[in-house]
């Protein structure tokens, strides 16, 4: 995977879990506006960064959820519970879909519909909204009142640009560009701009202003426009001044626009020739036109405004079809001896198209359509808005949108309308998305300018399904204190390996110093050195002091919040309560508590199954609740804590309480105890039965607590880790159950004893205490060695003979006996020979050995030899 | 810096940024016969143009850049030919 | 070599736009918060071009431009502001408090180096 791929997931995942709590805080309290805020900015990122990748879904699915999350937090709609529902499981959505993407770096085909769908249900809130279509350019861009400026440029140089338009019959846009005078301190340099407009074929510069003194100018007052005239299509100037619509002034023009006649007017009055002109023009008589021209050219000084004329005349009837319209304007101009109206020459063809689409610019058609061709376009734009009319089923609505955009899409495409491609693409987009289908309606009403068709169709235009009938009332804005600026703490991301590494590093460095004493003792008992073996144990001292402040650290950088794992609470008790028609209060306490992070992992699944648990079969419906004589809302409470060396986590809920009786019945039938047994327990000791293994003590099994997990699951797992778990329950009024953890599992104090010359590692919060033991102290009970403790009689094992090794007689020598603590039960441990204790760094057993379940793991000595760790309640 | 000023002379080099322009203006109000040679000049920022403008300075060398050269020159003909301001709004 | 500086609070944002800036030859100087690209600029830190992304937690992208542009150093420095296609809104703010222009995210490599080059003369 790509180290980017990787991040986003990462980021993505912490996002996401900020957002679906922040959502069931919102649920709560829907005011709350910073929240609001927080959550859209998740959002916001997620979709920003997804579209770095090939992840369509994701994009699509994220960009409706910000959309409402965005309504919401501008009021534009109003909060409604169900939306949160929503979210929530647009968000599961996009979890699931970037598991997959982890797994496979892609996703597969077609989850776009599902995005869909799941979009379309969010902006279902959306639909009332007004979408945005603001267009910057259209409300503030300045426009052109007339073209006569051309004419600055010397005739020459508009002669051969036109010459060349008229040849290649490429786009023209003229453009006029008025930077703001303080535009230098926005970074902007307009002439850069303007420099890298493409196509750039004239240009003048001029001073908006007459020229400051230099003595008063000021440099950076920007006072000079830039106009001209680009070999580009009036999109590609638009996008280059996107930053400064309302600076520019853009117009697509024809080539016969540059047919600005300048230079030195005279009085002679042309009548007779303009009106001759006009009738060989409307008779098409183009030679008859172009003899009356070079006739008359040669009467006026060449640098005479009519002189000037007629040479544009000449060119405009150069081409092989010469325009009737311009040819009559040009010669209409020469009439009063004024510029032609090029600019109205260029909206009259152009009126419908301008109005009706202010979005795209108004282009001149690229391709002449001959009645026919005309008519057929007419038809089939009409046929698409009828097809909208006609009714039809949710499921292949889609489709039927989709068809109709194919078609004018090719329609568009034929009739070399390229500007219009855009705007349909762009109104596709919308129309998918939203399930609007005005934007639509708009775009057909465009192209059919026979009014007739379009109307009809349009009046009964059938709304798209799941448009929201609601009509939303606004929020009222509430006041909230804002500006409680979070402390942005530098948190250093680490790579957990790199940490596991630098951990691994210090446990070596602890059993490398753990061989100093050894060196000590044999500097003094066979070297003779006893100086030596005293400074030895003093640097000894020294690096002990050191390497315990280093593990202490590397501990902390282990630590987290136990609050970690209760993240997912808030929502697992509100969708099972909701579910299981129960109402439900969590209460959650200490999430500051910290503890080592292979802890809290390992802490997760328990408590969310203790949890399920409370809420399944503790937590009574509201009906019985309310019968028992208890508040109808039931509650969960959850609490964290640090316990001396451990992490205790209490769960207590104010249900039914575990019946001691049922778990009892049950716990006979299943066979694990005797009729007689049963009757001797009391209900405490009969309600830590719910640990054995595959005891429910459920009527029914639910498909919340789930079938053959119990409660047996809880307890292995946290004594894998160390800890403990209790429960107690008060009948009627709940249940508390408690774990216990170590702080860290980094460090392991054990007792070492030895057996067969080698030494086993017994872990001493096990160990209660050492006795030896007579032979003759021991009795047996149902064939089984016991000896008596404090008048109290005590099982005894050998640990000998559980590791299956030969056992040679000892003859009336002591028992070395360890007496250990297995399940609140004290059992005494026969080995060879007692040895110190020793803090040690307990490795998991790995590969074959890893399923030896009788060791705990393996630790290194500091005289380089392994020590095997027992799992003593495996053994027992 | 691109701008080198030597006597009456200033040297315009590179792209010449905005911060250019309030040194060069200074300099051009103390200057009677202010020449400037643009020969190894890339860009000019609208701010130094417009102060080249608006001093009618002499411009010994024209870029070397044909593109700067044309607009440049563009440029001087539109400021030395004022035309009435454009009736856009 | 023209230096550009980035602010996004997205680890991925800044990998990527980073990535495609250096391989164009841009040196890249990042910040994740805009108080850090703030507090970099007053240190002297110059950078030819700023991009920065409008929704962040801590100062918005608007509101450290508004500061940015307050530094002597910065009077003319162009700056882009990173924006969603729905934030037209947010653009004109973006303009009024001193941005040179907009990108649109998802920002595609072509796009990112074409508007480098459109801002910034010489690159």
């Amino acid at each position: 995977m790509t180290p980017l791929l990787a991040q986003f997931i990462a980021e993505s995942r912490e996002q996401l879990e900020m957002t679906s709590a922040g959502l069931l805080a919102i649920e709560s309290n829907p005011n709350d506006l910073d929240k609001l805020n927080e959550i859209f900015r998740a959002v916001h990122t997620i979709k920003g960064s997804s579209g770095l990748f090939e992840i369509r879904p994701v994009t699509v699915l994220v960009h409706a959820a910000e959309d409402l999350l965005d309504a919401l937090r501008s009021q534009e709609v109003e909060f409604d519970r169900s939306m949160i529902d929503l979210l929530l499981d647009a968000f599961d959505q996009v979890n699931q879909w970037l598991e997959e993407l982890e797994r496979h770096e892609t996703l597969p085909e077609g989850l776009e519909s599902r995005a869909r769908e799941l979009g379309g249900q969010l902006r279902a809130f959306l639909n009332h909204r007004q979408v945005e279509t603001v267009n910057e350019e259209t409300l503030t861009a300045p426009t052109f009142t007339e073209l006569d400026w051309l004419g600055q440029f010397p005739e020459h140089e508009r002669a051969a640009l036109y010459s060349q338009r008229v040849a290649d019959e490429g786009p023209l846009t003229v453009f006029r560009y008025i930077p703001d005078a303080q535009c230098f301190f926005s970074g902007e340099d307009p002439f850069y701009q303007v420099r890298q407009i493409p196509g750039l074929s004239l240009l003048a510069i001029v001073p908006t202003e007459p020229w400051p003194s230099l003595a008063e100018m000021d440099a950076y007052h920007c006072i000079l426009r830039f106009e001209g005239i680009a070999s580009a299509a009036h999109g590609e100037l638009a996008e280059l001044f996107r930053y400064v619509p309302e600076q520019t002034a853009l117009l697509n023009i024809s080539p016969e626009a540059l047919a600005v006649p300048v230079g030195r007017p005279d009085e002679t009055v042309h009548a007779e020739f303009v009106n001759e002109g006009l009738t060989l023009a409307n008779q098409e008589d183009w030679a008859g036109l172009r003899g009356a021209v070079e006739g008359l050219r040669d009467n006026y000084e060449p640098e005479t405004w009519m002189a000037s004329a007629l040479r544009w005349l000449q060119r405009l009837l150069d081409s092989a079809t010469p325009d009737l319209t311009a040819v009559c304007r040009l010669l209409e101009a020469m009439r009063t001896g004024q510029s032609p109206d090029w600019l109205a020459a260029l909206a009259q063809p152009l009126a419908q198209t301008a109005d009706a689409a202010p979005a795209s610019a108004p282009a001149s058609r690229a391709l002449a359509l001959t009645a026919e061709e005309e008519s057929a376009f007419q038809r089939i734009v009409a046929e698409q808005a009828r097809s909208l009319t006609l009714p039809t089923v949710p499921e292949s609505w889609s489709g039927r949108i989709l068809s109709i955009f194919t078609c004018l899409s090719n329609v568009l495409r034929y009739v070399q309308r390229a500007d219009l491609l855009e705007e349909l693409e762009e109104t596709r987009e919308t129309v998918l998305d939203t399930h609007d289908i005005e934007p639509l309606k708009n775009l057909l009403g465009h192209l059919v300018d026979a009014e007739d068709a379009a109307a009809d169709s349009a009046q009964e235009l059938s709304d798209s399904p799941g448009a929201a009938t609601e009509v939303f009332k606004a929020i009222t804005p509430t006041e909230t204190t804002t500006g409680s600026e979070k402390q942005i703490a530098k948190i250093l991301k680490i790579d957990q390996h790199k940490v596991d590494r630098l951990m691994d590093l210090i446990g070596e460095l602890v059993v490398a110093k753990n061989a100093l004493p050894y060196l000590a003792q044999r500097a003094e008992k066979i070297y003779g050195v006893r100086d030596m073996a005293r400074e030895i144990k003093e640097q000894y001292a020294v690096i002990n002091r050191i390497a315990q402040d280093l593990q202490g650290s590397i501990m902390q950088v282990r630590m987290m919040p136990v609050g970690q794992v209760f993240q997912r609470f808030p929502r697992l008790v509100r969708d099972l309560s909701k579910k299981l028609d129960k109402k439900i209060q969590l209460i959650i306490k200490g999430e500051d508590t910290e503890a080592d992070k292979n802890i809290i992992e390992t802490l997760a699944d328990p408590l969310i199954h203790i949890l399920r648990n409370s809420i399944d079969h503790g937590i009574e419906p509201p009906e019985e609740r309310l019968l028992a004589g208890k508040a109808e809302e039931g509650a969960i409470r959850v609490n964290a804590y640090q316990d001396n060396d451990s992490v205790a986590i209490e769960i207590n809920d104010d249900g039914r309480g575990v019946d001691a009786t049922a778990v009892k019945n049950k716990a006979v039938r299943r066979g694990l105890l005797t009729e007689e047994q049963a009757e001797a327990m009391t209900d405490h000791e009969a309600v830590q039965l719910i640990f054995a293994p595959g005891l429910s003590t459920a009527e029914q099994v639910s498909d919340i607590s789930g079938r053959g997990v119990g409660m047996d699951v809880v307890r292995n797992s946290i004594d894998r880790v160390g800890g403990a778990v209790t429960v107690n329950s008060r009948r009627g009024a709940g249940t508390d159950i408690r774990l216990t953890l170590p702080l860290s599992m980094a460090v392991t104090h054990v007792m070492a004893v030895e057996l067969d010359g080698k030494l086993l590692g017994i872990p001493m919060d096990l160990v209660v205490e050492t006795v030896r033991l007579p032979p003759a102290a021991l009795f047996s009970i149902k064939h089984r060695e016991t000896f008596v403790l404090r008048d109290q009689v005590v099982p005894l094992a050998r640990l000998r003979r559980l590791l299956s090794m030969d056992e040679p007689a000892t003859g009336e020598a002591a028992l070395a006996t360890l007496v250990v603590k297995v399940q609140g039960e004290n059992i005494g441990l026969v080995v060879d020979n007692f040895r110190e204790g020793m803090e040690v760094i307990l490795k998991p057993m790995e590969g074959v050995l890893g399923s030896l379940r009788q060791y705990a793991g393996t630790a290194l000595l500091g005289d380089g030899s392994v020590m095997l760790v027992i799992n003593i309640k495996e053994l027992l | 810096m691109p701008i080198e000023f030597m006597r009456n002379v200033a040297s315009l080099k590179g792209v010449c940024t905005v911060e250019e322009a309030e040194p060069l203006l200074e300099w051009l109000q103390d200057q009677q016969r202010a020449k400037v040679k643009l020969k190894e000049c890339t860009h000019i920022h609208t701010a130094v143009l417009q102060v080249l403008l608006a001093a009618k300075v002499m411009i010994t060398l024209p870029p070397e850049d044909p593109d700067l050269a044309r607009w440049l020159i563009s440029a001087l003909r539109g400021a030395r030919t004022p035309i009435a301001p454009p009736s856009s709004e | 070599m023209k230096t550009i500086f980035l602010v996004d609070d997205s680890t991925t944002m800044l990998m990527s736009l980073s990535e495609i800036l250096q391989k164009a030859g841009f040196q890249v100087e990042t910040a994740s918060n805009g108080a850090d690209a703030l507090k970099q600029f007053q240190d002297g830190l110059k950078p030819d071009l700023v991009i920065t992304d409008q929704n962040m937690p801590g100062l918005t992208g608007i509101e450290l431009i508004r500061e940015t542009r307050k530094l002597p150093a910065f009077r003319f420095t162009p700056i882009l502001m990173l924006t969603t296609e729905s934030q037209q809104a947010k653009r004109q703010e973006g303009k009024a408090a001193g941005a040179t222009g907009w990108l649109v995210k998802p920002v595609a490599g072509k796009d990112l180096l074409a508007v480098v080059k459109q801002v910034l003369p010489g690159a």
